[in-house]
């Protein structure tokens, strides 16, 4: 049984159609890439894997749950996260108060127990203090923590989304173009730190557009364009696809240099 | 320097607390009675600001007091019921109240919230105002005062004990709520709600508990008002009233617990001493609302974001001259 199954996903924005009957399985352990030009609908895609959109028609099952019609926190429940491409963050948060809100789904968020200070409530916010630096350190935020989201340079910013993302201790992450701004040197940071996710048991599939590492990082890619699955295999396929080449730099035509 | 700062906050809220304490004994019944009212409008101010946390001002706040209000004056006048007893339902109404309006009102954000909210207290009003069962225009009285082992309450000191002690209470309610785990989870929905969601946050729900805690301690303020007038009715509960509500927490600080509060003493401040010059009352209103549009112009985080700013220009000046001499 696959991780997550997109059966005939469509999505009709009245009367734009911006998906297409989209089917794609991912496995557990997989570092999948989906790519596309620009507006081929992967943020779409994203929005009704997760819940922020529902789908005009098709299926949605993650780990043998049908989370089609589900809203987003309902999702994360069930072990899908997501990173968001802007607004990555929590405005006005610390970035170790940020991070203490991803461990909503597993902490005890009594409304009576804070006002009385129970002792089990009390506990709890050492050990997930504890546990949010550890994230932070895997992500090497540790340095920021009590540092306010809002001053902290772009790339750590989308870093620390993806932090968050991780304390909600999800088997499926979708990252939304993590690299986005980002140098050689922070991109390569960044792969290595998604290779490390999928190490400690999250699966991801990604939307990205800077090329070198959606090749080096995914194992498998799908490719999009118009809403529509125009390919899908490894990279080696995929880079050496007439009709991928084509969406993105347009049909070879023969010029006439004389 | 944590442990300074924590040190430093204990004791200015001793000293506050004993000020507060020592007032009635150094003071006239009518300062007494002022400052009992401004307890109550503190306990109004710090859940209004409750609620503005989830990202919302509502413009009911003031409309559950007076359900509050009218819950205790009902209670104690028509069924006999004792004080202790209508104060938690007095804020248990407001909280109801509150939930079944949340259904439609939640579903709007920001100047529809404001404006949807403002049509929900006008109707309260409308209902305090049309229906004899409440009352009409003239309202409930003689609200009588609490009871409690031979301590006359009808008397304006110890009324502003209780008043105090409840008032208190509250805060601690709210400030632990707000930085609890249930808190955090209402600002998240308010700084990023799509964020907050793929953690699992339930925005809807969060939104609610932030609407009707907040709701629940107006109606708690309102009991106290109604026992403290001995009398209660539609005129208390005006639109102005919760347009100053607004001015006290802007001006104070919105991001701040202590902000509300402090814009509050402020502005109670200048109001006593505007009653003293009887020409000038009448344009207090005005007065107010030159206050937010100057607190907005040049501190927009309110007053008591005042040191800092104060601090951040010192240190730009002394930067400023070293680049200069140099």
């Amino acid at each position: 049984m696959s991780l997550l199954e997109v059966t005939n996903l469509t999505k009709n924005f009245g009367g734009l159609l911006a998906v297409q009957k989209l089917d794609f399985k991912i496995d557990e352990g997989e570092i999948v890439g989906l790519i596309g030009p620009n507006g081929a609908g992967k943020t779409t895609i994203f929005n009704l894997i997760c819940g922020i959109h529902r789908p005009t028609n098709g299926k949605v099952v993650f780990n043998g749950n049908d989370i089609t019609n589900l809203s987003a926190d309902k999702v994360a429940a069930y072990g899908l996260c997501r990173t968001f491409q802007q607004l990555s963050v929590f405005g006005d948060f610390s970035v170790l108060d940020s991070e203490l809100i991803g461990f909503h789904l597993h902490a005890k968020n009594s409304y009576f127990g804070s006002i009385f200070g129970l002792p089990s409530i009390l506990k709890q916010n050492v050990v997930l203090k504890q546990e949010a630096m550890e994230i932070l350190k895997f992500m090497e935020l540790d340095k920021y923590s009590n540092e306010l989201v809002k001053n902290l340079p772009y790339g750590s910013q989308k870093a620390l989304g993806i932090a968050i993302a991780m304390a909600a201790k999800p088997r499926l992450l979708l990252l939304d173009e993590p690299v986005a701004g980002m140098n050689s040197a922070e991109k390569l940071a960044m792969m290595e730190h998604i290779r490390r996710i999928r190490a400690r048991g999250c699966s991801i599939l990604l939307v990205e557009h800077a090329m070198k590492v959606v090749m080096g990082l995914c194992e498998r890619i799908i490719v999009v364009n118009f809403g529509e699955k125009i390919a899908e295999g490894i990279p080696d396929e995929i880079q050496r696809n007439e009709s991928v080449i084509e969406a993105y730099l347009g049909v070879k035509q023969d010029v006439d240099v004389s | 320097m944590l442990k300074q700062k924590f040190s430093r906050s204990i004791i200015s809220l001793i000293i506050l607390v004993a000020i507060s304490i020592a007032f009635p004994m150094v003071t006239s019944p009518y300062y007494t009675s002022l400052a009992t009212m401004f307890f109550i409008n503190a306990i109004l101010v710090v859940s209004f600001r409750f609620i503005a946390t989830m990202g919302e001002f509502s413009f009911a706040h003031v409309a559950f007091m007076g359900i509050g209000s009218y819950a205790t004056a009902l209670l104690t006048t028509r069924l006999g019921w004792p004080f202790w007893l209508t104060l938690p339902m007095g804020g248990i109404a407001a909280a109801t109240i509150s939930l079944v309006i949340s259904y439609p009102l939640l579903r709007m954000k920001g100047f529809y919230f404001f404006v949807a909210s403002f049509a929900a207290g006008q109707s309260m009003y409308l209902i305090w105002t049309k229906f004899k069962f409440f009352g009409a225009f003239l309202g409930i009285s003689p609200v009588p005062p609490p009871k409690l082992a031979g301590i006359n309450f009808s008397e304006f000191t110890p009324y502003y004990y209780l008043v105090f002690v409840i008032a208190i209470l509250c805060m601690i309610i709210l400030y632990r709520l707000e930085h609890s785990r249930v808190g955090a989870a209402i600002k998240a929905v308010a700084a990023n709600d799509l964020l907050a969601q793929s953690v699992g946050i339930n925005v809807r729900l969060y939104k609610t508990i932030a609407f009707i805690t907040g709701s629940f301690f107006a109606g708690v303020a309102g009991v106290l008002l109604a026992h403290r007038m001995g009398y209660v009715g539609p005129d208390q509960f005006t639109f102005t009233y919760n347009l100053y509500v607004i001015v006290w927490t802007i001006t104070g600080g919105l991001y701040s617990f202590n902000g509300p509060i402090t814009g509050l003493v402020v502005l109670t401040i200048v109001d006593i001493i505007l009653r003293n010059y009887k020409n000038v009352q009448p344009y207090t209103p005005l007065i107010y609302g030159a206050v937010l549009i100057i607190t907005l112009l040049f501190l927009p985080r309110g007053l008591i974001s005042l040191p800092q700013r104060v601090s951040a220009i010192i240190k730009r000046k002394k930067v400023r001259a070293k680049l200069v001499n140099n």
